[in-house]
């Protein structure tokens, strides 16, 4: 018909092209509809049979070990444990969201400390030091199993500060999951002994410093805890505080003239001596680790031991051999240690609480405990009492031997907010765009606003019947 | 060419076209209506509940309380918004104005059709391919003060070493050049599109004219650019504006906060700070100063359009050639 | 097609050969970058000067075909093709309604479907995971295509719209006379005028649904998580960011885009031209 001739015309190579784009796109959506019924219908993970618990973890070193241990377990316990590792930057949120949509999806939750706070106002953690756990008859574990330095900031909320003994025990919703804090690393064949104090670092690190190679290497960015994780042992070595915890008061306590000196000190080593990278205003972990394993900053600090051997794995230093540990430099009002150690506990919303307590029952026994600590790659040490004498590998040693210095910081529900003003401040200041007085003046005064804000706060605390 | 029809398919005809009137009223509606149905369903309630929000100083996992406009009150006086707001803005600025002549080059050098242009082509389009978020993250090695391979260029050439991520300055030109490169092949594909509008009779009357280059490319050639310029400066516009990945990667928003954009104040405040009432706050102010500059943007397009509508559909409109003569 | 005539010096033509020399170096150095980390051994990687000459390792590959990555790069590609179909067709049917049908507020109707556009990833995670949530999508494939939709809507009616708006009516008049109704007039006449400016926006939505992170992450978890986040969580741990393992990663999950791109690439390149005047 003349109609169809014509209209072909127009569209001739169209109306062919126009078959095959549809051949296309039913196959696309066709591929498409199969992809999503198995995962519309699918009864996925998380509808299960009753044995079956879901750990969320970071993808932390002692992952594979402790997986591989809890299949062990499982064949005799007949509860499998399966582990969703996600990046560390992320997990925080990642919980907050599971816990604002009371999800069942995993049954238990690691934290790091500082979001302890903020997980036990969102009810994310079940209490624990109670007759349905630790205070059960014939349990396998007992706080007092575990190093009380710790267990007292990390498994508790309201925490005391590391080392310190509170007076009232604080409800416990955690129990130790990894352990570590910040120690010196630095390049043995560079120097004879590792610096024992601050000012010994400095002069140190100054001498050291050539045209390839820097004396210190520093984590100086703004993001997350970088910075604050080269200002604050050096603050508090001096005697300094980020705040007053029984007043909620930063301004007087961060902006002191010590912590302003401290402050200055490592800024300077930046800008006066340069015996620092000035890239690191801009750098993180892998940065800062991977100047020392680069051979191109003779000392750094780094978290223990957490990142086991990895200065002696030729695929990823290239210093190995030459690597040793030491503690966090001294001050002038001591040591302090940088705490950065993570707990585990059961989401307040599982529906196998009782399998998720067996299987941490599990985790913290003696013999898991132990296999953790002999696996060099896992980066573990147990805060087990009667496990303590027997690390043998030196980033373990390290870590037990800074115990005692141990220092915190925040770990209320805003301490994010605190620590964001803060990071800022540190930065301007570590870039020489601020001085030190002010940067920590400033920090001090927007911080102040949020813990008067704060419902922990003691004067916003509503008079008890 | 329409056939007179016999009498038969003349009946066919009118039965047809009473059906034919009411398939031509239903038409729009049905096709039309249900992505207008999916995207109200989609975006007002969301858009809504996050206003919502925003009147709260909802935190993730804590207090909620209705502050009303509280949240907008601490932004618009504080400063820190202000300063985020010139920021982005520069940035977004920078870099479209970039984009928009380096893709017109690039989209030139492809209509030439020279041979080898093939891998060319496809070296243009494919960093638009790949995941801003990885985009930023190799800049950000390749931008290292320390050890980026940039550096070391720069400091082959007698430079020093730059610090392309510290330096206030430099960093601004890292963001911009970061956004530049994975963009601009968006950009070329609108030009080249643009450029093969032309008909080619222009071109041949303007040689006959011996016209220079320089007026067959502002006389002949950008007319026809129009509409893919100003689809450039918009969409271009809105996507630069709520750049994310690239400051919170390369940057860290740092120094300080002097390079955080506002949609990494937005995710600072909102997500790291849990503060979620102020992060919809944040977002609520960003959509409506980007609403304002799109209306701005959409009104030149629509008014260069229609131009461009009439020039195209009158046959009757003249063509005026460089040298004067009409072409048509 | 419509160019700049040859008829000028081989010298004008060929000086083009320049610039386009310089971009090429520009656009590829990275990309060549790209590359050479993700062979790069991890011990090389913050090395200064910076290493051009190694022999290369592949556990960066291997990493990325072992670990739960691939999984999420299927993920990724099943909403990213289900996205772009779903959003092409609804816009194609959209944007021919809007170019051919004048009726009020036709202007704002458009401008609002631009302004989805806007939306911040942050504005909208609370609402979209709590939506998710009560229809129990969460997690789920569907749930993703739906919303990446929204965004590609956006851009491909537009585009659509720009083609349709350059097809003269006299071809449509011709078909209505004929006795063709509007759907035919659509599927015979308009739609195969179009095909470059489908192609075109098939492609830039799939490019947006890849790589897009924020709603992925705050909506997926396990089953349907895509490749941007599975990329941060398996290349990024206690030892810091694995930039080879991300290169490696980026390489891969480029591939399916660049193949569709090459397969449509005489749609491509033959131009989202705007309509055919010639």
């Amino acid at each position: 018909m003349r109609q169809r001739d014509e209209l072909s015309v127009i569209g001739a190579a169209g109306y062919r092209l126009n078959r095959r784009r549809l051949l296309r796109a039913a196959a696309a959506s066709g591929m498409a509809a199969l992809g999503l019924i198995p995962s519309t219908i699918r009864p996925g993970r998380f509808v299960r049979a009753d044995t079956t618990i879901n750990v969320l973890a970071p993808q932390w070193p002692q992952g594979p070990k402790e997986q591989a241990l809890a299949e062990e377990w499982s064949k005799q316990s007949g509860i499998a444990v399966t582990f969703d590792a996600v990046n560390y930057a992320n997990l925080e949120q990642r919980v907050k969201l599971l816990v604002d949509g009371e999800s069942t999806d995993y049954d238990i939750y690691d934290y790091d400390s500082q979001w302890i706070g903020g997980f036990v106002q969102a009810g994310a953690l079940e209490r624990l030091d109670t007759p349905d756990y630790l205070g059960a008859s014939g349990v396998a574990i007992r706080m007092g199993d575990f190093f009380p330095e710790i267990t007292s900031r990390l498994c508790q909320y309201p925490a005391a500060e590391p080392n310190a003994q509170s007076s009232a025990p604080s409800p416990v919703y955690g129990l130790p999951w990894s352990l570590n804090c910040e120690v010196l690393w630095y390049r043995t064949d560079l120097m004879d002994a590792p610096p024992a104090s601050w000012d010994d670092l400095r002069i140190q690190a100054k001498a050291l410093t050539t045209s390839d190679v820097f004396g210190y290497a520093t984590e100086g960015g703004r993001d997350a805890d970088w910075i604050i994780s080269e200002f604050a042992p050096i603050a508090w070595s001096n005697g300094g505080q980020l705040w007053d915890p029984t007043t909620y008061t930063a301004d007087g306590n961060l902006n002191s003239g010590q912590n302003a000196a401290s402050l200055k000190f490592l800024a300077d080593m930046v800008n006066g001596d340069k015996s620092i990278d000035p890239a690191s205003a801009n750098w993180t972990i892998t940065e800062r680790l991977g100047a020392l394993l680069t051979g191109k900053a003779a000392m750094c600090l780094n978290w223990s031991p957490l990142f086991g051997g990895v200065a002696d794995d030729t695929t990823e230093s290239q210093v190995a051999g030459r690597v040793g540990y030491a503690l966090s430099p001294k001050g002038s009002a001591g040591q302090a240690a940088l705490f950065g150690c993570q707990g585990t506990g059961i989401n307040a919303y599982s529906q196998h609480k009782a399998e998720a307590w067996q299987y941490l029952q599990f985790l913290q026994s003696k013999e898991t405990q132990a296999a953790l600590m002999e696996d060099a790659p896992s980066g573990f040490v147990s805060a087990r009492n009667d496990l303590r004498e027997t690390a043998t590998l030196p980033w373990q040693k390290v870590f037990l031997d800074s115990i005692p210095h141990l220092r915190d910081i925040w770990n209320l529900p805003e301490y994010a907010q605190l620590l964001q003003i803060l990071q800022t401040e540190l930065n301007l200041a570590y870039v020489g765009q601020k001085d030190p007085q002010k940067a920590l003046d400033d920090a001090a005064q927007a911080q102040q606003q949020v813990l008067d804000s704060s419902p922990g706060n003691p004067k916003n605390a509503t008079p008890t019947a | 060419m329409v056939a007179s029809a016999s009498s038969a398919e003349m009946k066919i005809g009118s039965v047809r076209r009473s059906r034919l009137g009411r398939q031509l009223r239903t038409f729009p509606w049905l096709a039309i209506g249900p992505t207008v149905l999916l995207l109200v369903f989609l975006t007002v309630f969301p858009l809504l509940y996050s206003l919502y929000l925003s009147l709260h100083n909802y935190q993730l996992g804590g207090a909620s309380d209705l502050v009303w406009f509280q949240n907008y009150d601490t932004l618009l006086t504080e400063g820190l918004f202000w300063r985020k707001l010139l920021f982005t803005l520069e940035i977004t600025f920078f870099a479209v104005v970039i984009e928009l002549g380096l893709g017109l080059l690039c989209a030139v050098v492809l209509s030439k059709r020279l041979p080898g242009m093939g891998i060319f082509a496809m070296i243009v389009y494919i960093p638009m391919m790949i995941s801003p978020l990885v985009v930023a993250y190799f800049w950000r090695i390749m931008l290292d003060g320390s050890f980026g391979v940039l550096t070391y260029f720069a400091d082959s050439l007698g430079f020093g070493k730059p610090q392309w991520t510290v330096n206030l300055t430099l960093a601004k030109v890292s963001l911009i050049a970061t956004d530049v490169w994975q963009w601009t092949p968006f950009v070329t594909l609108l030009m080249l599109a643009g450029l093969q509008s032309v008909p080619g009779q222009l071109y041949e009357a303007a040689a006959l004219d011996r016209a220079s280059a320089w007026m067959v490319f502002t006389r002949i050639t950008l007319p026809f650019l129009r509409i893919p310029i100003l689809l450039t400066l918009l969409f271009r516009t809105i996507d630069t504006f709520k750049f994310f990945e690239a400051p919170y990667i390369i940057t860290q928003g740092g120094p300080g906060d002097l390079t955080e954009s506002l949609s990494l104040m937005a995710y600072n405040t909102g997500f790291e700070q849990s503060l979620l009432g102020m992060g919809a706050a944040i977002s609520w102010l960003m959509l409506i100063v980007i609403y304002a500059i799109a209306w701005f943007l959409v009104k030149a397009l629509t008014h260069q359009r229609r131009r461009a509508e009439e020039a195209i559909i009158d046959p009757n409109a003249p063509v005026i050639g460089a040298s004067g003569s009409v072409l048509r | 097609m419509n160019y700049a005539p040859a008829g000028r010096s081989a010298f004008q033509r060929f000086i083009w050969y320049l610039p386009a020399l310089v971009i090429t170096i520009i656009f590829a150095f990275p990309l060549y970058w790209i590359l050479l980390t993700s062979v790069k051994p991890r011990a090389l990687i913050q090395d200064y000067p910076p290493r051009f000459r190694f022999s290369p390792v592949w556990d960066n590959y291997r990493l990325v075909f072992e670990s739960p990555y691939l999984d999420a790069i299927r993920n990724s590609v099943i909403i990213a093709v289900g996205s772009a179909v779903l959003s092409v067709a609804l816009a194609t049917l959209t944007a021919y309604g809007l170019s051919r049908y004048a009726f009020r507020s036709k202007d704002n109707l458009l401008f609002w479907i631009l302004s989805l556009r806007m939306l911040p990833a942050i504005a909208v995670i609370i609402p979209y995971s709590r939506m998710v949530r009560w229809v129990n999508l969460e997690d789920t494939h569907l749930a993703m295509i739906m919303i990446y939709a929204v965004f590609n809507i956006s851009f491909s009616v537009w585009l659509l719209k720009g083609f349709f708006d350059e097809i003269p009516r006299e071809l449509e008049e011709a078909a209505i006379m004929d006795g063709y109704g509007p759907w035919a007039v659509f599927g015979r006449v308009a739609l195969p005028l179009v095909i470059p400016g489908v192609a075109t926006a098939l492609v830039f939505s799939m490019i947006l649904s890849l790589n897009e992170f924020m709603l992925a992450f705050v909506l997926t978890r396990t089953s349907a998580v895509t490749a941007p986040v599975a990329l941060t969580n398996v290349f990024i741990t206690t030892l810091g960011v694995n930039y080879g393992g991300i290169s490696a990663a980026a390489m891969v999950l480029v591939a399916p885009v660049a193949l569709f791109a090459i397969l449509v690439r005489r749609h491509l390149i033959r131009g989202m031209s705007f309509g055919q005047l010639g």
